[in-house]
């Protein structure tokens, strides 16, 4: 055999015999799309998974029919000492290899969110086939609900949780591990739970809803935000712009205003040793109905309607940030805002403390609304 | 060992073949060394060089008998039916007009040669001056002294006369015959831009070119290749712009050649090229007189192949196999569009199968989510891995392609019809191909199309399988080694002197603006320096149309 005669053998061989490494064909593949981590008592934990089933997602012949009335999609849950575990647990029951690169949504159960959920990022971070751009969610109750619950606009449960957060919080995990990571600032999870459809009677449906924050102590879950602290946080962390608001004028009547833009800008005085913070807004709205039937053009009235607005919103600042401060957080980045312009005087004086200091310190809110676009005050129903 | 067994053999050639001469070259190449005659033995299976026989009797004078003239001739042409002796008498004088049917122009002949001839003129002195000057009226007329010479021209197409008494003959220059005229090419056709293309004669090509390039420094040089065939080759060039060591080099690897017959300009091409295992074309051809015309100006070569409508341009960049003549015919927005939408589609061709199999079986988390689910969803009854299902499609696609080119028109629409339904709807039905793999094939192919010059695109095809390959076996990893052997020889790859890669490899700004892109004409003021040393301005600067340039 000549030179090349035996190029061509060892090519052959090399191609025939080594086979192709780590191929994977899709179709061994079980992508999980969402896992929720629940905690099950002393170091046990329920890691539950979510699994679209390609042949119910709508293959070229209509959803294969095997699987006529069921989701297209599979839920099963793993027990174990840590997540890694309960995911090997959960392997065992899967003719497919799980795999993580495409998780979306990481769900944590409330109780889990309770004891830390540290040690959990930590082992998301290691774990190579995780994504930073995951949302990271906190359940209302155990997570594995919120996994099984059947939203009815998305094939998907995780997908419908997707994109809610992405119009809403929009925080995933990287975040909330930098928020973890910066002295004097407590991260916020958007906070996910099932309800019911409002309709009435025997027409109730389960769907999912996000309309809440977790505030967090470092890792641990504080309190859930109600819907007027929710606004706050909203308008805290620059969520608020394209949301809308109802600003009551007088018994009846309300404005609706969207928010076209704001700027938020924390500045601090240092007095008696503790730091006195003003939190400036400047809001931009655009009056979407003007049920009041005010006269904007008048200065007068305009004054009235833009202070209402302007109390309207510091009323939902303060309201949070007077929760948050006497359980000791600061989900605002409070402290972090004095890390940045006064290093000396945060490591100094506040670091170490900054938790038990929080409740005592003032925190103003100034609020700046103008209305800059009104709708066409001319078209009624009826002429008066 | 290897040595001697080669040692053996070449006895047994001699003995065959009788020409000493023979193994003096093997003994030459056999002290160049062993691994070299391997390679060389590998390559192109061992052949005898043959000396052709040339019967060296014409040499002989004309002689004053016509009769014994035309004896040694006809004994040359024995069983050629198609030569043509036409025996007459000019006065008391008999003579011959030899001539093959079919290559001559028999009105030219007979009212300029034969009627002058057959007139009843008093002739004083009859020699070959006299009616070289006073009987025949056939503008291009030169005499011949001998036979072999009779016989090279009666080949020739030329009507060769011999009169009784006259040692030498004369050669009436009346080609004629039937030929294609004129028409559009049909492998380059263009919305915009000249209608005619290359026809099969040489002559009418020379003048094609010459009719746009009204210049005395469009130069011409002929040559005869092939020892049966002697085929004209036309080598054409502009002095002051293509540089003399060019010319020379290509005269040089032309004057090499020795072969019986050359029936396309396709022989030259391989004879000729500098690296000829590279899959990559080293020399552009077109049917196109403008196409031509272009590249002469920017100082490159173009040969001529009589009997084959596509000449030859050289050197040649990989970047001229991406432009096509229209992208300058056209305003050059578009042209700016279409370049960077080839460049894309290149990329597409070669790679994209090789891409979707690396994707799909290496890298699951590179595809976007949902376009994951729907994947999954169509290969979720497939029994082939990706790669088997790629190859199956692409040799499906490449053999309905081969079926298609070369049937009768009648029949190529049922290749159609079996490919689109059979192929294309049927196999995704059947569960034996998914719908993304047809898609990702369709639009391979048609990507491929978009390629203007059909060599490269050949190349890109072959290439697409040894990318799927590498993909098959290595993911992203094996198509990065595959891209980078690929630029690598791009880039080592040289066309008569010039950087096949240029001007991107070695690199030259200014000369981008005829590359990804197409500049206006206004600013396109230089010619590319890849040929051309001197005379490198094309037209005056400052052109581009503007009020301020009219005030002047």
């Amino acid at each position: 055999m000549n030179k090349i005669g035996k190029l061509l053998a060892c090519i052959l061989c090399v191609t025939t015999l080594a086979g192709c490494w780590d191929r994977t064909e899709i179709n061994d593949l079980a992508f999980v799309i969402a896992t929720g981590l629940d905690k099950e008592g002393e170091n046990r934990f329920r890691a539950s998974v979510q699994v679209p089933l390609p042949s119910a997602m709508g293959g070229p012949n209509g959803g294969g029919g095997g699987t006529s009335g069921s989701e297209p999609y599979y839920v099963d849950s793993g027990f174990g000492r840590n997540v890694r575990e309960a995911d090997d647990d959960l392997q065992k029951r899967m003719s497919r290899q799980l795999l993580f690169s495409h998780r979306r949504i990481f769900i944590f159960g409330e109780e889990m969110a309770a004891s830390g959920i540290e040690q959990t990022l930590n082992s998301i971070l290691e774990h190579p086939e995780s994504r930073l751009s995951t949302y990271l969610l906190i359940a209302k109750g155990d997570a594995l609900d919120i996994l099984t619950a059947t939203p009815h606009f998305e094939e998907l449960p995780s997908e419908a949780v997707r994109e809610m957060v992405k119009t809403t919080l929009n925080i995933d995990t990287r975040n909330i591990i930098n928020d973890l990571s910066l002295p004097g600032k407590d991260p916020v999870i958007p906070v996910v739970e099932t309800v019911k459809t409002k309709n009435k009677g025997n027409d109730e449906r389960e769907e999912i809803q996000i309309n809440s924050t977790a505030i967090m102590k470092d890792d641990k879950l504080v309190f859930f935000t109600n819907e007027e602290e929710t606004n706050g946080i909203y308008w805290l962390l620059q969520k608020m712009k394209r949301k809308k608001e109802t600003i009551a004028v007088d018994k009846n009547s309300e404005l609706n205003i969207e928010i076209l833009d704001y700027k938020i800008t924390p500045t601090y005085k240092e007095a008696h040793g503790l730091p006195e913070f003003t939190v400036k807004l400047h809001v931009e709205g655009i009056l979407l109905q003007n049920e009041a039937r005010l006269d904007l053009e008048d200065l007068e009235i305009y004054k009235m309607a833009t202070n209402k607005f302007e109390s309207h919103i510091k009323n939902e600042i303060e309201v949070i940030i007077s929760h948050a401060k006497s359980e000791g957080v600061d989900p605002y980045g409070l402290g972090y805002s004095v890390y940045k312009k006064s290093n000396r005087f945060w490591e100094k004086q506040l670091s170490t403390q900054w938790r038990e200091l929080l409740p005592n310190i003032k925190v103003n809110v100034d609020v700046e609304a103008d209305i800059v676009r009104i709708n066409n005050k001319g078209i009624k129903v009826r002429e008066v | 060992m290897l040595f001697n067994k080669s040692s053996i053999k070449l006895n047994t050639l001699h003995i065959k073949g009788g020409i000493g001469d023979i193994k003096k070259k093997w003994n030459c190449q056999f002290t160049k060394g062993d691994g070299k005659l391997l390679r060389r033995r590998l390559i192109k299976p061992k052949k005898i060089k043959e000396s052709i026989e040339i019967d060296n009797k014409t040499g002989e004078p004309i002689s004053a008998d016509v009769e014994e003239n035309i004896d040694i001739i006809k004994s040359l042409f024995e069983s050629c039916a198609d030569v043509k002796f036409r025996s007459f008498k000019v006065q008391e004088y008999s003579a011959y007009l030899i001539y093959i049917d079919g290559l001559i122009d028999n009105m030219s002949i007979q009212f300029s040669a034969l009627h002058e001839l057959l007139s009843k003129t008093r002739i004083e002195h009859l020699n070959a001056d006299f009616i070289q000057e006073k009987m025949v009226s056939i503008n291009d007329v030169v005499e011949a002294d001998k036979l072999d010479e009779i016989v090279k021209q009666v080949l020739d197409g030329n009507t060769v006369l011999m009169v009784d008494g006259i040692d030498k003959a004369l050669v009436l220059n009346a080609k004629g015959g039937e030929r294609r005229s004129v028409s559009e090419p049909e492998t380059e056709t263009a919305v915009r831009g000249p209608r005619e293309g290359f026809t099969e004669s040489i002559a009418v090509n020379i003048a094609l070119i010459r009719q746009k390039i009204k210049s005395s420094h469009l130069k011409l040089i002929t040559k005869e290749i092939g020892t049966e065939t002697r085929t004209i080759i036309g080598l054409m060039f502009i002095d002051h712009l293509a540089s003399p060591d060019l010319v020379e080099e290509v005269e040089k690897r032309l004057e090499r050649i020795e072969i019986d017959g050359i029936l396309e300009s396709g022989y030259i091409e391989e004879l000729i090229e500098d690296e000829p295992r590279s899959l990559f074309p080293q020399i552009q051809n077109t049917e196109r007189p403008d196409t031509v015309v272009g590249n002469l100006l920017e100082g490159r070569v173009a040969l001529l192949v009589n009997g084959s409508p596509f000449t030859l341009i050289l050197p040649a960049t990989f970047w001229q196999f991406l432009q096509a003549n229209e992208d300058y015919y056209h305003r050059y927005h578009i042209s700016l569009f279409i370049r960077l939408l080839r460049i894309l589609m290149i990329f597409l061709a070669l790679m994209l199968p090789a891409i979707y199999i690396a994707v799909t079986t290496y890298h699951q988390e590179m595809i976007p989510t949902n376009l994951l689910y729907s994947i999954a969803a169509s290969r979720e009854s497939i029994p082939f891995p990706a790669f088997v299902e790629a190859m199956i499609m692409e040799i499906a696609f490449e053999s309905l392609r081969e079926a298609g080119l070369r049937l009768p028109k009648v029949i190529g629409q049922a290749v159609s019809i079996l490919g689109a339904l059979v192929i294309g709807q049927a196999a995704v039905e059947a569960g034996i191909v998914s719908a993304p793999m047809v898609i990702i094939v369709s639009l391979t192919g048609i990507a491929s199309f978009t390629i203007p010059k059909f060599n490269l695109a050949i190349t890109i095809r072959i290439l697409r399988f040894p990318m799927m390959l590498l993909a098959g076996l290595f993911g992203l990893f094996g198509i990065t080694l595959g891209s980078i052997l690929i630029v690598t020889h791009l880039c080592k790859l040289r066309s008569f002197g010039v950087p096949y890669f240029s001007p991107i490899g070695p690199f030259k700004w200014k000369e981008l603006k005829d590359v990804f892109i197409r500049a206006p004409w206004w600013a396109m003021d230089k010619r590319p320096t890849q040929t051309i040393s001197e005379n490198v301005q094309r037209q005056t600067e400052h052109m581009r149309p503007s009020p301020l340039n009219d005030k002047q």
